[in-house]
């Protein structure tokens, strides 16, 4: 029966127990569906002595049609029907012959991803981790004796990639970590002033932004701020020159890549850090002042002179030294994530997202531990 | 059989900037052939390729693709266009991310709704028609180069479309798998009638399959010679041609 919605046609006849399907239209891809649907039915229907089919109105037969054919006639041949096809013309044989049905039967050398227990997503995971903290302590070894070279040959180190990064990590990085701290900033200032105005304390505003900026805030926004620009793009350009073979290519002219690649990008990154967390803090405050003068009528005379006071020359060395710590740890991080990168696309993705992740995470150790240091230094 | 032109190239021209590709091609591909782009490097025939499936938008001129002119056809002729052709990339292009069956299965999840057993049936069959029958579950990452060519090419099939493109599908081919290669494009070119539209240029696989080609120049910045290919290895006059089909280096006095 001809439905106007499709391209195919299936006849049934039955004669002195030998059965001809007369198949005709296009036996293609888009027939497989309905076409597959009604032999089944004509299977499940009886056991049929013979079976001939006709293929002479078929117009078109592409290899899906020719495998749902030859798939019949297997089936046949498991019940032990005899089948046979009639009006086969050399065109349609010729697609017929296209059909390996050998290698349908062949299994999978490999069985599909299996589902993980939880068990084994722990087990997993925990071997994981082990894993990557060796490769991350192999990592710093190399890294430490690449700097200490470096240290000792300075010749040795390409100067020019050093200035390149320190453009893209600091000159680059200047406008939105400005923007950002300038954001925090105002944001300080305005939610202290809201407490600090039922106690009269208004001018105190000054004197905790300045405080915070320097001595907490700045380094650890900026650090983050790079991690996310910077420690991605080392990871993804180390990660993708991992793919291309350059890494090798590298190794095998007589270069250690450690050196190569990773040294200038730490170095670049001490260098530029610090500096854009004076930027930073310098806008953080003047995000207060913002606030100061406009909305909390303040001058800003009284303003700076509040806020000179709230943070000596110590505390802006001291945060100095932890945006520099902070760099090499987010830069050092990104360069094992970027040389660990093996496979393809979906590896360099996951080694960014990693090297971004693992440094806010460094930062955040870091940060601690300096806190705690500092703590006992000023008492 | 209607062997009328199902490609027509029609004064195509590529310029990217002050760049002159090449200008001022013309040919057509007929029903069901074998043609094959050939020419030195940097003459412009990947570009060429990658004009005639719609990848760039050529400078000037037209393509018509079973009457369709692709330069400048709407979202829907293009859909159509884009379900009837099938492209090999040259290193196969398979997503890294996904089995060699989900590989294959793309085309036919894009296009068709098919039933999971249906499409596990013909993806298991387009990967035996290209010799990698129980290599369904591997990552493209586990796969030698060779073989992501094959799987790449079993995708290319997938929806058995009226024109397959290659780009350089030999290249980077140990020369047994190159010579079984050849033998699966002449296969299915017999069987399924496919028009196929190559870029090579590995002589070898050259004189093997093709049944026409033309050769672009980059100095000429155009076609330089068609024909058959054993035909053109003998008998022209042309020293870049006799160059190219001999492999020889002999500068001929003009």
């Amino acid at each position: 029966m001809k439905a106007p919605d499709r391209n195919y046609d299936l006849k049934i006849e039955e004669r002195d127990r030998r059965t001809t399907i007369s198949f005709s239209g296009r036996i293609d891809l888009e027939a497989m569906e309905s076409l597959s649907a009604e032999m089944d039915a004509f299977w499940r229907s009886g056991r049929p002595k013979e079976i001939a089919a006709d293929l002479s109105g078929v117009t078109y037969l592409d290899s899906a049609g020719a495998l749902l054919l030859l798939l019949q006639e297997e089936r046949a041949g498991t019940d032990g029907i005899p089948f046979r096809f009639l009006n086969r013309s050399e065109a349609f044989r010729g697609v017929m012959d296209l059909v390996n049905m050998e290698a349908l039967r062949v299994q999978p050398l490999i069985p599909a991803q299996k589902r993980q227990t939880l068990t084994g997503l722990a087990s997993d995971t925990a071997t994981a981790i082990f894993a990557d903290f060796i490769r991350v302590m192999s990592f710093v070894g190399e890294l430490l004796t690449a700097l200490t070279q470096a240290l000792f040959h300075p010749l040795s180190v390409r100067w020019n990639a050093v200035l390149f990064y320190m453009k893209r990590v600091g000159v680059d990085g200047f406008p939105i970590v400005t923007l950002i701290s300038l954001l925090v900033g105002v944001i300080i200032a305005f939610m202290s002033s809201l407490q600090l105005r039922q106690f009269g304390a208004v001018t105190y505003v000054a004197s905790l932004v300045g405080f915070a900026m320097v001595r907490e805030l700045a380094p650890l926004m900026t650090a983050i701020i790079v991690a996310g620009r910077s420690g991605s793009a080392f990871c993804a350009e180390i990660g993708s020159m991992m793919i291309n073979e350059e890494v090798d290519a590298l190794t095998t002219m007589g270069f250690d890549p450690v050196h190569f690649l990773a040294v200038p990008k730490v170095l670049a990154s001490v260098v530029v850090v610090p500096l854009l967390t004076v930027y930073a803090a310098f806008f953080g405050i003047l995000g207060g002042l913002i606030i100061g003068v406009v909305g909390l009528d303040l001058t800003a005379y009284s303003f700076m002179k509040q806020t000179m006071t709230s943070f000596k020359a110590f505390d802006v060395a001291s945060s100095l030294v932890k945006s520099a710590v902070f760099a090499v740890l987010v830069s050092s991080i990104a360069c094992q994530r970027g040389f660990q990168v093996r496979g393809g696309a979906e590896a360099v993705g996951a080694a960014t997202t990693s090297a971004v992740v693992s440094g806010i995470f460094l930062i955040v150790v870091a940060n601690s531990a300096f806190a705690v240091v500092l703590y006992y230094i000023h008492h | 059989m209607d062997t009328g032109p199902v490609i027509v190239v029609e004064d195509l021209a590529m310029r990217f900037g002050d760049n002159v590709i090449f200008e001022g091609v013309s040919f057509e591909v007929r029903r069901g052939e074998i043609f094959v782009i050939v020419g030195g490097s940097g003459c412009g025939k990947s570009t060429l390729l990658k004009s005639m499936i719609g990848l760039y938008r050529p400078t000037a001129g037209r393509i018509l693709v079973e009457g369709v002119d692709i330069t400048s056809a709407g979202e829907g002729e293009m859909e159509r266009f884009r379900r009837s052709i099938g492209v090999l990339f040259q290193a196969g292009a398979l997503i890294g991310s996904m089995s060699l069956a989900e590989n294959v299965a793309l085309p036919l999840m894009e296009q068709r709704k098919l039933s999971q057993d249906m499409a596990g049936a013909i993806v298991r069959m387009k990967l035996g028609m290209v010799g990698l029958a129980g290599y369904e579950n591997h990552l493209p990452l586990e796969l030698s180069g060779g073989m992501k060519k094959r799987a790449g090419l079993a995708r290319a099939m997938a929806l058995d479309p009226t024109i397959l493109f290659f780009d350089e599908p030999n290249t980077g081919l140990d020369p047994v798998t190159s010579a079984e290669l050849d033998v699966t494009v002449r296969t299915i070119n017999r069987g399924m009638g496919t028009t196929m539209v190559m870029v090579s240029h590995d002589l070898a696989s050259i004189l093997s399959v093709a049944q026409r080609v033309i050769m672009l120049d980059k100095d000429r910045k155009g076609i330089v010679a068609e024909g058959d290919p054993l035909d053109l290895k003998n008998n022209s006059k042309d020293p870049k041609v006799i160059g190219f089909f001999n492999r020889s280096l002999e500068r001929l006095n003009p």
